[in-house]
């Protein structure tokens, strides 16, 4: 079992970025707590023997599997409810370079998305509103909301088109 | 834009709201109706953890506790005293035991060297002895268990090398001289032989060590 000290160490050096990636992963906030808590548990069973400076990547990645095979346990109405993937989950990409996207695709909505269509992408994936609300709220016709929402996502895949 | 991909994405969105009354052949469906369709809901996913992650960074994080946590479950006093109070007691069980065996053999033992044993009591030396080997191997468990395991944290490797091969006597020969400086976290235990420990090192990245007779290859 690995050392009390070593572990603690690494816990705390690394649990603040592997519980923000498991909460970029699930929608639930207990599943990505325990995610974190599963992947330490993990490195305790089998020992920890790594170069210390792999280490954030390894955490990091064990985080993402962990996520990915919380989600493929989940039934399809899950999955499409929380907005994860349905089929394949792509993990070839560097976990440091996916968040980087993502925190790229946050700033590209700030600046290049108008109104309303940005309100409605913040309504939607923001403030989990469903389409139907996000229309009576903002007096839309629901078929429009629809539109707007598809042209936003499009713009977003045209900026970000590496996938 | 056709009209018809219009109303496939309406109908994907649709969904979204509400996937619990759909069946799930109609969610792939719906899904996978087109490329158009699929890629939709791919750039969904994405939309959707990119605002996760923006939120996340705003959501608190409390390592104290998660640690606690952490530290109760793997950690606890509870867990690492009662196999030392179970070691103890199976000690004293086996001093007990081997005690009697000892005695037995030694009765034994007197009795066959009278030589006027009747045959039972010599079947009896050879059950006997088996309780005393257990006893005896048991023991010898207690004693290695009891040999704390050497914990190198972000060590060079030539400086861990060195202590391992002195203590299973081989010698260390880096061909990869730059390996020399590779720091690395490792739990060595002793009692583990050098192939084990040569198995646990495979995991280190960027570095291959292989025995060849008494020598260990750093490549």
């Amino acid at each position: 079992m690995l050392d009390k000290n070593i572990t603690e160490s690494l816990f705390r050096q690394h649990y603040g970025k592997m519980i923000r990636l498991a909460r970029t992963l699930l929608a639930d906030d207990a599943e990505a707590q325990d995610v974190v808590q599963d992947v330490f548990a993990r490195l305790l069973e089998r020992d920890f023997v790594m170069s210390a400076d792999k280490t954030e990547a390894y955490l990091m990645s064990a985080v993402r599997n962990h996520c990915f095979n919380l989600i493929r346990k989940k039934n399809l109405r899950q999955r499409v409810k929380n907005l994860y993937p349905v089929d394949e989950m792509d993990d070839s990409q560097p976990v440091a370079q996916q968040l980087e996207e993502l925190k790229q695709i946050q700033a590209f909505v700030e600046t290049h998305i108008e109104e309303p269509h940005r309100t409605i992408f913040r309504l939607r994936f923001d403030d989990d509103l469903t389409f139907r609300e996000i229309a009576d709220r903002l007096s839309l016709n629901l078929t429009t909301v629809y539109k707007y929402l598809h042209q936003c996502i499009q713009r977003i895949k045209v900026q970000f088109n590496n996938q | 834009m056709t009209m018809e991909t219009n109303k496939n994405i309406e109908q994907l969105l649709e969904m979204l709201d509400h996937p619990e009354s759909y069946s799930e052949q109609e969610i792939m469906d719906i899904i996978n109706r087109d490329d158009e369709t699929r890629e939709a809901y791919r750039q969904l996913v994405r939309a959707q953890s990119a605002s996760r992650y923006a939120r996340s960074a705003d959501q608190p994080v409390d390592v104290d506790e998660a640690w606690q946590q952490f530290e109760q479950r793997h950690y606890t006093p509870a867990r690492s005293h009662s196999p030392w109070l179970k070691m103890v007691a199976t000690l004293v069980g086996i001093m007990l035991m081997s005690g009697i065996a000892w005695a037995a053999v030694y009765t034994v033992r007197q009795a066959k060297a009278d030589k006027t044993e009747t045959k039972p009591k010599t079947e009896k030396v050879t059950t006997q002895p088996t309780e005393g080997v257990n006893a005896e191997t048991v023991t010898d468990t207690i004693a290695t268990a009891a040999i704390e395991p050497i914990v190198f944290d972000n060590v060079p490797l030539d400086e861990m090398l060195a202590e391992i091969a002195a203590y299973y006597d081989v010698t260390v020969e880096f061909q990869n001289e730059e390996a020399r400086q590779l720091r690395f976290h490792f739990v060595w235990n002793k009692r583990d032989g050098l192939e084990k420990v040569l198995e646990d090192m495979s995991y280190f990245e960027s570095v291959d060590i292989k025995q060849v007779d008494n020598r260990l290859i750093v490549q």
